[in-house]
């Protein structure tokens, strides 16, 4: 957020906050709070950013306005939003109003800052710092009987910067991405109401432009010792896409079926322009100069054809089946025109060009195919289900001219069962068991078996307490004359609460265990055979709890991340507490720390210890 | 006699219709009607964004109300009790109004039906205090879908995750607990549909697509809740899942030199390139 939009917002909150009172009468309700945050780090600032990106300076915190034309009645005007400032990465903004029973608008935004920078070799030089900004507007007429209308707009745009390395000259060079990403989209979405099968019909158009800028940072190579500079590095390059989506549905229950359809036709077109220009100068530019310049015309286009249909039939009260089928074809064809030109320049002499044209062309095309029935009893306390499944997938593709064709195939089929049991809510037990079983592959890692089972337990009980407990166990493998996948998860956990049944305290403890073990052989560059080994062991604990007393609420929480498996053991806390004091004539003020740590065992580069707290002033109105 | 007899059995079927046909008429009681004994929680609803959903839409539907869902028996209104009223109504009542959501739940999330999972575990009446959440949740969404989903709860809480909280990264900003929504749209089009609301620079098509971004989508080489390692990749080192899968990778990739150790320094467009076969830029 820009110093525009920090005095905007700010004179629109005073401006609100003028205006409340006088309002308040009229129908106004609402609640506005703000604060300031203040920022002690240690450590690495740009991996604290990397995985929370909060900083310091005013915020909003909460801000919700509604009007209602009567008490009781529903509001006609609402607007909401939180988190904005730099403090905090995330910006929402929520607008409702509905002029007429009949007519609706909605008005969103969400705002996201992402950096991400982490102390890494030179050779991996890779920084980023970016927004998204996510605008939605939507107006939907409810006025019919029959039907029901929507009219949706969305756009977002990315922008920001994004360094990396560009590989010349057998060199590895700094460089700026400016960003400059968009997206927008319209959707008219017509749903039936009074027929006996539902309907609805959605039709999309979407455009994506793509206009990134390179620069060099610097020109020297990374190392800083090679004397060949990176002296030009532009491009003119404007990728557009655009996508026209079809959606067609339909839903239709009774007493015993309930139906659903989906239909999906899509097209996708891609035109990709423009020129790029690497330019070096070789020892400086004494010796010469080596220019690289591309000038490419690419298309693509994407045909996807989508269709899913689900059943549910009841046997009896407590018999049920279940069929779900579902199709999706997806066909692409790409093509690349234009040139690559080299230029080699010598002080003095005239100089050299060498173009060298470009024509390739390539299909990716995709058809998938599921279908699974199931069986399932539910009675008063006991379920049981059953079901089988399978699958097939068939994939062709040419990445380039030259390139030969390349078909693969693979096939799906297993089954699953499970049980559960229930006394009311008190007391919920379920399990699963599923295997799925594939023939052939198409990635080299695609497992050849996969099981999994998982086991719950879910206890409310009337005095506040709950508990429950949590086990999911996973096995994958594929032979050794595929890839030799040996993959192992173990996730398991226990949590435990109390709350207060009259809202006025409560407190949890949450235990989660992550075993992550996977094991894949690879071929290095040198044909050597290796391993690929991956080993997670997570430890999870979490303690929070608010409690209320007077005017006086708490509430906080402190969270222990340990992993200790081989491959990058680390370990992390956060903690958050915060007090709030209710005041008079809906005031209120509070005040809150945080505490993130996080430390690796290998490395303290990305190491940080920050702590950040505030203060923050709401109204009730 | 016989006429008589006769008689009596066409009286006694005629008294029998007329008390049927009598019952059928008879009017399902109003808000007002149960306000005699619930006057504050027939007060308090009305006043909740429940009962003034139901007022927007019609006088009517917010006076059939409390009827609509509890479904009180004629015996209810003579003789108040837990038997003769539906004290915890089941889906079906949540339907009545509901059912234009163009999918139930036993369709688009099977595992909740076969659990046993009822509207009211997530969604609150909202008779006498304001729902937790939108739209009408007992909680936020985080805290009850961690209710059952503890290890993807637990994966949040990692050093590189999506932050939940509310609005955009709560659980329903990618996953439709009820079906068919706009975002069925994303999912039904491409694997990894969601992800692409949000990262739509990586939807495609692309001129040279990697072939894990059309089959697998992200999920070939990313968690999509949080992960122990940058950028949420399933393995630490971004060559691991390269070399995973591409077996014939040309030996001038000295892996004794650090420039080699990362594909992804020189092959920057993993998810696709419109210039490059091998990916080396966007």
């Amino acid at each position: 957020m820009g110093k525009k939009d920090r005095l905007g917002v700010g004179l629109g909150l005073a401006a609100l906050l003028l205006g409340a009172s006088r309002v308040a009468a009229q129908g106004f309700s609402g609640d506005v709070a703000a604060g300031h945050a203040w920022l002690n780090e240690g450590g690495s600032l740009s991996s604290f950013s990397t995985q929370y990106n909060q900083g310091e300076g005013a915020f909003l915190e909460n801000l919700l306005l509604e009007w209602r034309p009567a008490p009781g009645a529903a509001p006609r005007f609402s607007l909401k939003a939180w988190s904005l400032g730099d403090p905090e990465p995330d910006h929402h903004a929520r607008l409702v109003f509905a002029p007429a029973r009949t007519w609706r608008f909605n008005l969103g935004y969400d705002g996201r800052a992402s950096v991400f920078s982490l102390m890494e070799p030179p050779e991996d030089h890779r920084a980023d710092r970016w927004t998204i900004e996510r605008w939605s507007a939507e107006a939907v007429y409810d006025g019919w009987n029959a039907a029901r209308i929507a009219l949706g707009l969305r756009h977002s745009k990315r922008d920001g910067q994004v360094d990396r390395v560009l590989y010349g000259l057998n060199e590895l060079y700094p460089m700026r991405v400016d960003l400059d990403e968009s997206y927008r989209e319209v959707t008219l979405r017509v749903e039936t109401r009074t027929l006996p099968v539902r309907l609805f019909f959605e039709q999309s158009l979407g455009a994506f432009e793509r206009e990134n800028r390179w620069r060099p940072l610097g020109g020297r190579d990374l190392s800083g010792t090679d004397p060949d500079l990176l002296s030009r590095l532009e491009t003119s390059r404007k990728d557009e896409i655009d996508v026209p989506t079809s959606r067609l549905g339909a839903f239709y229950r009774n007493d015993r079926w309930d139906v659903a359809g989906t239909f999906l036709y899509s097209r996708s077109d891609l035109d990709a322009a423009g020129s790029t220009w690497r330019t070096f100068d070789i020892a400086g530019g004494s010796t010469g100069q080596i220019a690289y310049l591309d000038e490419l015309v690419g298309s693509a286009s994407q045909d996807t054809l989508a269709g899913d249909l689900r059943a549910a039939y009841r046997l009896t009260d407590a018999w049920s089946l279940r069929l779900r089928g579902a199709y999706r074809k997806s066909q692409s064809d790409s093509d690349l025109v234009g040139r690559s030109l080299l230029h080699v320049g010598f002080p003095g002499i005239p100089g050299l060009d060498f173009s060298v044209p470009v024509d390739e062309r390539g299909f990716f095309d995709v058809t998938d195919r599921s279908a699974s029935l199931e069986a399932a009893y539910e009675g008063r306390r006991f379920g049981a289900w059953g079901a089988v499944f399978g699958g097939s997938r068939a994939v062709d593709w040419r990445r380039t001219t030259d390139g030969g064709l390349r078909s693969a195939d693979r096939d799906s089929s297993g089954y699953r069962l499970g049980a559960s049991w229930r006394a009311g809510r008190r007391l919920t037990l379920s399990g699963e068991y599923e295997r799925g079983t594939f023939e052939r592959y198409v990635l080299r890692v695609d497992p050849e078996t996969v099981d999994r089972l998982t086991l719950r337990l879910r206890s409310r009980l009337d005095s506040g307490w709950s508990f429950s407990l949590h086990g999911r166990f996973e096995r994958t493998d594929a032979p050794a004359s595929q890839s030799g996948l040996d993959g192992r998860s173990d996730a398991f956990g226990a949590s435990v609460a109390w709350d207060d049944p009259k809202g006025r305290g409560g407190v949890a403890l949450e235990v989660d265990r992550n075993r992550l073990r996977s094991r894949t052989d690879i071929v290095l560059p040198d044909r050597a055979a290796d391993l690929s080994i991956y080993d997670l062991g997570l430890w999870t604990v979490g303690l929070r709890g608010y409690f209320t007393v007077g005017r006086l609420s708490l509430d906080g929480s402190i969270l222990r991340v340990k992993d200790s498996g081989h491959t990058w053991p680390s370990s992390s806390w956060i903690g958050d507490a915060r007090a709030t004091v209710q005041g008079p004539k809906g005031t209120r003020v509070s005040v809150f720390a945080q505490r993130r740590e996080y430390d690796e065992d290998r490395s303290s580069q990305d190491d940080f210890q920050v702590t950040r707290y505030g203060i923050v002033f709401g109204w009730r109105f | 006699m016989k006429a008589l007899r006769f008689a009596w059995l066409i009286g006694l079927v005629a008294a029998v219709l007329a008390a049927r046909f009598s019952a059928a008429q008879e009017k399902a009681p109003s808000l007002e009607d149960c306000a005699a004994c619930h006057e504050e929680v027939t007060q308090a609803f009305a006043g909740t964004a429940h009962g003034a959903a139901m007022a927007a839409r019609s006088p009517e539907v917010l006076a059939s109300a409390c009827a609509a869902c509890h479904r009180p028996t004629p015996a209810h209104l003579e003789e108040p009790s837990a038997e003769n009223v539906r004290r915890v109504p089941g889906p079906s009542a949540c339907l009545t109004c509901h059912g234009d959501r163009l999918g139930s739940v036993a369709l688009a999330t099977p595992g909740h039906e076969r659990t046993g999972i009822a509207c009211s575990d997530c969604h609150a009446a909202g008779h006498m205090k304001p729902a937790a959440a939108e739209p009408l949740l007992s909680a936020s969404p985080r805290e009850l879908c961690a209710s059952c989903h503890r290890a993807e709860a637990a994966a949040f809480r990692l050093p590189y995750a999506h932050r939940e909280g509310p609005g955009a990264m709560d659980c329903t900003a990618c996953h439709d607990v009820h079906g068919l929504s706009a975002r069925g749209r994303l999912t039904q089009g491409q694997d990894g549909g969601v992800c692409l609301d949000c990262h739509s620079e990586k939807a495609g098509p692309f001129v040279f697509p990697h072939p894990p971004q059309r089959l697998s989508a992200c999920l070939s080489c990313h968690t999509p809740h949080g992960s122990a390692n940058p950028r949420l990749l399933l393995r630490r080192q971004a060559a691991d899942l390269c070399l995973e899968c591409h077996t014939r990778v040309p030996s001038f990739h000295n892996l004794a030199r650090p420039r080699y150790r990362n594909c992804l320094n020189c092959h920057t467009a993993v998810h696709g390139s419109n210039r490059s076969a091998v990916l080396f830029d966007e």
